[in-house]
């Protein structure tokens, strides 16, 4: 076992390393070739950028390699285990790359308020991702449904951050001090309601799964 | 004696297609060959018995052990070879087969390389390296290493070329045919198995349509050609009839009733043909469509 969750930590790594670069290196660049402060560019990087970690941490393990993990002689509970511990370097890509944004970006002014809310939704955030993944991993059927439902989940979210930032790019109070103020406001209420929704959809699933497969007795 | 594995009212439901209810039981060292047309619920089934997907109904039994997700030790019996081989793509075959060990404690190291050896498979590749078809080779050493006791085969040489498909599958059967473990080999291809198998199941919509065993598939089908100077009655066991005149040729699934009734309507030049397994499956197969 640890072999692989070696193997998939360095992947993981590997992969962050160039997230983090490409969220680090990207924002600045189109600020300066833009002259402008931060609008509508920031959130349009950061959405490519967080689209490649959503397709990355479910889909990856929702597939091939999933079934390969489905198929050892391990118990569901030790599967839903090794999957967190896959899961963490991820999680904690998602928090760094937020703490680069921040502290590249973020007027010194509101460095303390958005800090505290970076922390309570990095969190949430978190928890709830490795709750739906671990739930997408061990749904029972693989099929079409499961598919469209996990899809239609992020395509509402990244609707929801481009209608937000579409809408308030222009906003004087959120834009006053920085674009990038309202582009964290939006983010982070958008990565609650995703999580939200899904850790609901997961706490349901995962009870269900659980009655149906014996968990409780 | 303890099935190698039972499956008892099986329902799988998807949108637009129903697997079941699916009797079906296996004996220990017997091949049975699971005989469908694509999408007719064969890997559904494989899935069900594997845990990949979760029966709506039913349950299913590896020698005498319910395939439940938190009791793992019936994973222990089988061997499974599926349409997809999946690896870790940047690890060797070695490495990879050196990961699956862990988990077995049956797992001879021997035996894969003997196997390995075999299937002529270059180990020390990256997984990503393999060809199509050394890809199932790993599969295939990965499923036997362990010497499980029922072998389940999905399609296994799916996407293989003929001459890489009929290789694989010679030295498969060379491997197998000690006739120590229940096989279970599912194919659309029937030439594929037709060599192996003590038994054919046919299945057809999500339904089994048949199941018997192959020699008394051979002993019963006959093509029978016959003189008639009358219109044919609708005979008992015609499963297909061609007309030129007074000329007939017909398939018969028991050809001793198909002849006993002939001979009362005085046919002539009665002549019977004994039929290749294949050419008996695709009847089968016709006569489900038809239904």
């Amino acid at each position: 076992m640890w072999s692989l969750l070696k193997k998939e930590w360095t992947y993981n790594s590997f992969t962050l390393v160039i997230l983090l670069l490409v969220s680090s290196v990207t924002l600045p660049l189109i600020t300066s070739l833009t002259e402008e402060q931060f609008t509508f560019d920031a959130p349009l990087t950061h959405l490519l950028v967080m689209v490649m970690l959503f397709f990355m941490m479910h889909n990856r393990f929702l597939e091939k390699r999933s079934r390969l993990i489905r198929l050892l002689p391990l118990s569901a509970r030790r599967q839903a285990v090794a999957r967190l511990l896959f899961q963490a370097p991820l999680c904690l890509g998602v928090l760094a790359i937020y703490a680069v944004d921040l502290c590249i970006y973020l007027p010194p002014e509101k460095a303390e308020w958005a800090i505290y809310r970076w922390l309570t939704l990095g969190s949430l955030a978190i928890a709830a991702n490795a709750v739906l993944a671990i739930t997408f991993d061990l749904w029972p059927d693989q099929g079409r449904e499961h598919h469209r439902g996990k899809a239609l989940l992020t395509v509402a979210f990244w609707l929801f951050l481009l209608a937000a930032a579409l809408l308030y790019r222009e906003d004087e109070f959120l834009n006053g001090h920085s674009g990038i103020v309202s582009y964290f406001y939006f983010t982070s209420i958008g990565v609650l309601l995703q999580y939200g929704i899904a850790l609901i959809l997961s706490l349901v699933s995962i009870d269900s799964y659980c009655k149906r497969t014996g968990y409780y007795s | 004696m303890t099935p190698a594995f039972e499956i008892k009212g099986l329902i799988k439901r998807y949108s637009e297609f129903q697997l079941g209810p699916l009797d079906l039981t296996l004996q220990p060292g017997i091949v049975l060959g699971y005989i469908g047309p694509n999408g007719s619920g064969k890997t559904t089934t494989m899935h069900c018995m594997t845990g990949l997907v979760k029966a709506d109904a039913g349950d299913v039994h590896i020698f005498s052990r319910p395939n439940n997700p938190n009791k793992p030790q019936w994973k222990l019996d089988i061997g499974y070879v599926g349409d997809a081989h999946v690896f870790f793509e940047r690890w060797s075959g070695e490495k990879n087969l050196r990961f699956l060990s862990q988990f077995y404690p049956n797992w001879s190291h021997e035996r894969a390389a003997i196997l390995a050896k075999r299937f002529d498979l270059p180990l020390h590749k990256q997984a990503k390296d393999l060809s199509t078809g050394n890809r199932v080779k790993l599969s295939l050493v990965a499923a036997l290493a362990h010497s499980p006791k029922l072998l389940l085969l999905d399609e296994p040489t799916a996407g293989l070329d003929p001459v890489v498909r009929t290789e694989v599958l010679d030295t498969l059967f060379e491997i197998l045919e000690d006739g120590e473990r229940a096989i279970f080999y599912s194919t659309h291809i029937l030439s594929d198995i037709s060599r192996l198998a003590d038994e054919l199941a046919f299945l057809h919509d999500g339904q089994l349509t048949l199941r018997a065993g192959k020699d008394n598939l051979l002993d019963t089908w006959r093509t029978i050609t016959f003189k008639l100077n009358q219109p044919l009655p609708n005979l008992a066991a015609m499963v297909d009839h061609r007309q030129e005149g007074n000329d007939h040729q017909i398939v018969s699934s028991n050809f001793q009733g198909t002849l006993e009734h002939l001979k009362q309507l005085s046919a002539e030049h009665v002549r019977e043909g004994r039929m290749s397994i294949d050419e008996i499956a695709v009847h089968i197969l016709k006569t489900a469509k038809k239904e």
